[in-house]
């Protein structure tokens, strides 16, 4: 055992010998520098810790959802760059604020909620092809700790189904692959794959693609506009649909 | 600051309107959804007689305690409830062998019924061969009390192939934008059987159950809209459905006056006034499966124990589980689904039957009728 944390430990501290920061990162393998804050309308206030970790958590959801990422850059090997994210979440009081009757109803009233917690784990890798071309595999698993009564049902809503899902399954995968670069110095492109395999049983997937445009105005603001699409399986033997969101946001950096 | 929001809200609303992103909206006129059973039955060339079937089947919830009941907290059930329940359906079904069924409240891709597609399972556990569905309340996800994704509807199903199948929507309620976005949509299913030689017009509604602004009427005024251009144009046809309207001719009709509304029913849930002019016209035009002095007759002898009476929303009944004895007796209590036709000498008389032992079945019976072919 002693053996194993060594050569863990070992591995850590080699992999962390290079940093690699830039703002307006975010869904990059780059964190963000040191005492640099951003947030945006629908993206997390996100903090640079130092030179080589991101801290992040959804805010205003922490109230009822508390939630909080640590974004780990470990290493830029000959032109490929290593990062990983891991994230704990505890959705459980947002879920029995949403099983009630009437509007926003999501869950019926007579659910069971247990306490759930999230724990994620993403991997990412990025190749800088050039400066128009960055592209970045990612691979991850989310495993689900449940504890107490549970008696509520899927939320089988498009964009919701695949993230919820984990709350019943206790695990979840996904794969992805990210395109990403300049189309001016101040405009960005980002698209992408990904991925969700949900249920072991039925082999439920769940893909989306989003497409966006990010204009980094300056180092205050940026927009970015776009589109996500899911294509997913749901409990239902009927429904395979095609969903469209636009997509619309608004980001505030400090520092 | 109260303007700038509720223009805010509009803007939400038309975008949410316009983009559908839950899919709830239908076209004016729209081509229904064709079924066939997996194996198929063969159906008599020129039958004697049709015998012909409406039942509003409450998408296989028999008598459990919804919320929209009023004093139930079930919202979904789960598979093997849904299965035994329509299985029962089903099993009624191939007891009574109905040519042509009008299903009203039929689920076919909804979550409080698991997901059930009935209409399939109905035609693989009967002698009914062919199907046609008209979606009244669908959305890929209603985020109130829970529902999640609904596809229910109207159904008409036969044994023979139906040729032809057209949703024709019907008049909203008038509600608020967002509530009438996941709202009910009703609808008419308008059918044309092959049978032999010749052809059968069948045309299924389920009107509103709790307008309070007349839009019930207007959406029945549509329907004999509908029949009168079928006689005009001498077709034969077989019309009806759960129509939520009492007979012309009933003595009960006061909405106090029925003893099935618990004190602590929701406003949601309150149906306007029963008018008795409702049916009157369908009544005069064509020949309801019922003749309204047999069924004036047992409404008057016994208040509330008419054997003719096809909805109840609540049971108390000594035999029943869950009897309150501190409660008056209650059973089925109204007519509200009818069978009509324009066929020169009507329904073979006599023929008609209102079953009143489906009571663990559905909130409402079947009713059926035979027409001489």
């Amino acid at each position: 055992m002693k053996k194993i944390i060594i050569i863990l430990v070992f591995c850590f501290v080699m992999l962390s010998l290079s940093a690699e920061t830039a703002i307006w990162s975010k869904g990059t393998t780059d964190v963000l520098p040191q005492g640099r804050w951003e947030v945006g309308i629908f993206q997390p206030l996100s903090y640079g810790l130092n030179e080589t970790t991101e801290l992040s958590t959804f805010a205003l959801a922490d109230f009822v959802m508390p939630n909080i990422t640590l974004k780990k850059f470990w290493k830029n090997m000959e032109g490929w760059k290593f990062t990983s994210k891991h994230s704990l979440l505890y959705p459980s009081i947002l879920l029995n604020i949403i099983a009630k009757e009437g509007a926003l109803g999501i869950l019926p009233d007579n659910s069971k909620i247990p306490h759930i917690f999230i724990i994620s784990n993403q991997f990412m890798l990025s190749y800088c092809y050039n400066e128009y071309l960055n592209i970045i595999p990612k691979i991850g698993f989310s495993v689900a700790l449940v504890s107490g009564d549970s008696d509520f049902p899927t939320i089988d809503m498009p964009f919701v189904y695949n993230r919820t899902s984990i709350y019943h399954e206790n695990a979840m995968f996904n794969v992805g692959l990210d395109l990403r670069g300049n189309i001016t110095p101040k405009l960005e492109y980002l698209v992408d794959i990904d991925k969700f395999i949900m249920d072991k049983e039925y082999c439920e997937y769940s893909y989306e693609h989003k497409a966006i445009i990010i204009w980094k105005i300056n180092r205050r603001f940026a927009l970015s506009g776009g589109y996500k699409l899911s294509y997913s399986d749901y409990p239902s033997r009927l429904q395979k649909s095609t969903n469209i969101i636009p997509l619309i946001d608004l980001q505030v950096g400090f520092k | 600051m109260k303007k700038k929001y509720l223009v805010l809200l509009t803007v939400i609303l038309i975008v949410i309107n316009g983009c559908d992103i839950f899919n709830t909206n239908f076209d004016d006129l729209e081509d229904a959804r064709m079924y066939e059973a997996k194996v198929i039955t063969e159906a008599p060339d020129n039958p004697a007689l049709l015998k012909i079937m409406t039942w509003n089947i409450k998408f296989g919830g028999a008598r459990i305690d919804f919320f929209f009941d009023g004093w139930g907290d079930e919202v979904l059930m789960d598979e093997d409830v849904v299965i035994e329940n329509t299985q029962n359906i089903a099993d009624y079904i191939n007891d009574f062998q109905p040519d042509i069924i009008l299903f009203q409240e039929l689920d076919i891709d909804s979550k409080r019924s698991a997901y059930v597609d009935q209409m399939q399972y109905i035609l693989d556990a009967t002698e009914l061969n062919y199907g046609a569905y008209a979606s009244q309340w669908k959305a890929d996800f209603v985020p109130s009390d829970g529902l999640g994704r609904m596809n229910s509807g109207n159904a008409i199903m036969s044994r023979w192939e139906i040729t032809d199948a057209i949703r024709i929507a019907l008049p909203l309620i008038d509600q608020d934008g967002l509530t009438q976005y996941f709202y009910l949509r009703r609808n008419i299913l308008k059918t044309k059987i092959q049978i032999g030689d010749n052809e059968l017009q069948v045309l299924n509604i389920h009107a509103a159950a709790y307008s309070k602004d007349g839009t019930k009427k207007e959406q029945i005024d549509i329907f004999k809209g509908e029949l009168d251009d079928l006689n005009t144009e001498g077709l034969l046809f077989v019309a009806g459905g759960d129509f939520n309207a009492i007979p012309p001719n009933s003595a009960n009709w006061l909405e106090e006056g029925f003893p099935d509304r618990p004190d602590d029913l929701g406003e949601d849930y309150e149906v306007e006034d029963y008018d008795l002019t409702d049916m009157i016209e369908f009544y005069a035009d064509y020949h309801p499966d019922l003749p309204p002095d047999d069924y004036i007759l047992y409404e008057e002898a016994s208040d509330y124990l008419s054997p003719y009476y096809t909805h109840s929303i609540y049971i108390n009944l000594p035999q029943e589980a869950g009897y309150d004895p501190e409660i008056i007796d209650i059973d089925w209590n109204r007519k509200l689904d009818y069978l009509f036709t324009n066929n020169e000498t009507g329904w073979i008389a006599n023929s008609d039957s209102t079953h009143q032992d489906t009571r663990q079945l559905s909130d409402h019976c079947p009713v059926t009728v035979k027409l001489e072919w």
